[in-house]
């Protein structure tokens, strides 16, 4: 017997009630601008939304990142300096310098991002780079944490 | 009274469970640091603490064959495995190796998306007062060219869950609400309890991991309910708390000099003369004995903190003794 059977067992010879699950309601969306709303969210874990975008993204990032040698982009706007292909493994992004990706979804209520490994295989890439830019098409935002 | 000997035999046990060393100063870990790690101990900002931190612990995850995590839920519906960090410990260890381990108590599995939104929401909110955490991460495979393995751990809650009295400690998500507004746990701090968890949902949950060891527990507390009132899952905390003493009661684990104790001051309690005779002997005690006195292996309670100076003024001293005169002008409230 695997040790989740013996789990399993235990649970049901020690005769636990069962009981009927919750129900989760439907959080109501509050009315505003989710641009805005994520923006202020963001703020508060202080992080920065460039409101506008920049003409030219590559010049924006030598004007924003002036010292970044190690440049690992993942969108074809901007040509980096390492390929997010090549890592060799999970530490590699350590030395990175600034990480360029784009996201797929934003939540708008906790300014948060989503990430996943399909967007960037080695998904350390974007934790361990000492800068982090993303591009999130204001579309695809959501409000509510799934 | 805390000498610096005795703070760094105290580093390594957590004193709360979101913020573990909460109740050392930044000057604190700056000397901490410099003892360890060599830093500056006259630089006490916290961005150059965590710098000092990432250098020394993070080539160490980056050298690590394996990364070992908790969980802070599972999820039926999908499979993964879900951790809720703002340093990013465990999204490191837990993604920087090729091996990926994950311990998790089986009270952490949930039934799915819709749920887990909810107690993201309530844990952060509670723990940290934030939205969200920086990190919330899902751990549903092993990567490619990676390994992952669930370790789901019992030790004791399937027999916990049978237990009418005590399964509802199981819905706990570690929020520690019920720390932050015990007024035992303000007053005493984690390390007090001498358990992996602390506070109020320590006292209910460690008996059941060690119920000798821990037998003193349940004693530590005023049974006010703040704790059950403002817990997220509802948890009976208090009511939890007298079971355990019921518990302790009936198995006679109190130890001797406590039951000694607890009759004495019982006695004491049902004599209003007796009990401002003793308050009184108290407060002039700890004024005039000498400090090994006080301090002595006899007084727990100047183990690992100062012992209070006796306040000036007590609620009993300065009002008439029989309470008479008091009580014809409205002033006797003890």
């Amino acid at each position: 017997m695997t040790a989740r059977e013996d789990i399993l067992a235990a649970i049901r010879s020690h005769g636990a009630t069962p009981r009927d699950l919750p129900h989760v309601p439907d959080f109501p969306q509050p009315a505003g601008n989710l641009v805005s709303l994520f923006s202020a969210a963001l703020a508060r874990l202080d992080g920065a939304t460039v409101a506008q975008p920049p003409a030219v993204l590559t010049q924006w990032m030598s004007q924003a990142f002036p010292d970044a040698r190690r440049v690992c982009s993942a969108v074809p706007e901007v040509t980096g300096t390492v390929d997010p292909a090549g890592f060799p493994d999970w530490a590699a992004p350590a030395s990175l310098d600034v990480t360029l990706i784009r996201f797929p979804l934003g939540v708008a209520e906790t300014g948060s991002i989503l990430l996943t490994e399909s967007d960037l295989a080695v998904t350390t890439a974007a934790v361990l780079a000492s800068h982090l830019v993303v591009l999130l098409d204001p579309v695809p935002l959501e409000y509510l944490v799934t | 009274m805390t000498s610096a000997p005795k703070a760094r035999r105290h580093w390594g046990r957590a004193a709360h469970i979101v913020g573990p060393a909460f109740q050392k100063t930044t000057q604190d870990v700056a000397e901490e640091f410099h003892r360890v790690y060599d830093s500056d101990p006259a630089r006490a900002d916290p961005v150059y603490l965590a710098h000092v931190m990432r250098e020394h612990t993070r080539p160490l995850i980056l050298a690590a064959d394996a990364g070992m995590t908790g969980a802070n839920f599972a999820i039926a519906e999908t499979g993964a495995i879900v951790t809720v960090t703002n340093e990013g410990n465990a999204d490191l260890s837990a993604n920087v190796p090729a091996l990926r381990i994950c311990s998790v108590g089986i009270e952490k599995v949930i039934p799915g998306l819709a749920e887990l939104a909810v107690f993201i929401r309530l844990l952060a909110r509670s723990a940290t007062g934030e939205r969200i955490t920086q990190y919330t991460s899902h751990f549903a495979a092993p990567r490619a060219g990676g390994e992952m393995h669930v370790v789901l751990v019992d030790n004791g809650r399937t027999e916990r869950l049978a237990d009418e009295r005590f399964w509802p400690s199981l819905k706990c998500i570690r929020c520690t609400a019920c720390l932050n507004t015990c007024p035992v746990y303000r007053r005493s701090g984690g390390l007090s309890y001498g358990a992996t968890y602390m506070g109020p949902i320590g006292i209910i949950t460690m008996p059941a991991d060690d119920v000798r060891r821990y037998r003193e527990l349940p004693f530590a507390s005023t049974l006010n309910g703040s704790c059950a009132g403002v817990c997220l899952v509802h948890i009976n905390i208090h009511e939890q708390i007298y079971a355990w003493r019921e518990v302790m009661d009936v198995g006679r684990r109190v130890l001797h000099h406590q039951e000694g104790d607890h009759e004495s001051r019982g006695r004491r309690a049902e004599q209003p003369r007796a009990f401002r005779a003793a308050a009184e002997a108290d407060s002039t005690a700890l004024r005039v004995l000498p400090h090994f006195a006080i301090y002595s292996r006899l007084n727990a309670r100047g183990r690992y903190r100062d012992v209070p100076a006796a306040p000036p003024q007590t609620f009993t001293s300065g009002t008439p003794a029989t309470g008479a005169a008091a009580r014809g002008a409205g002033h006797d409230r003890t």
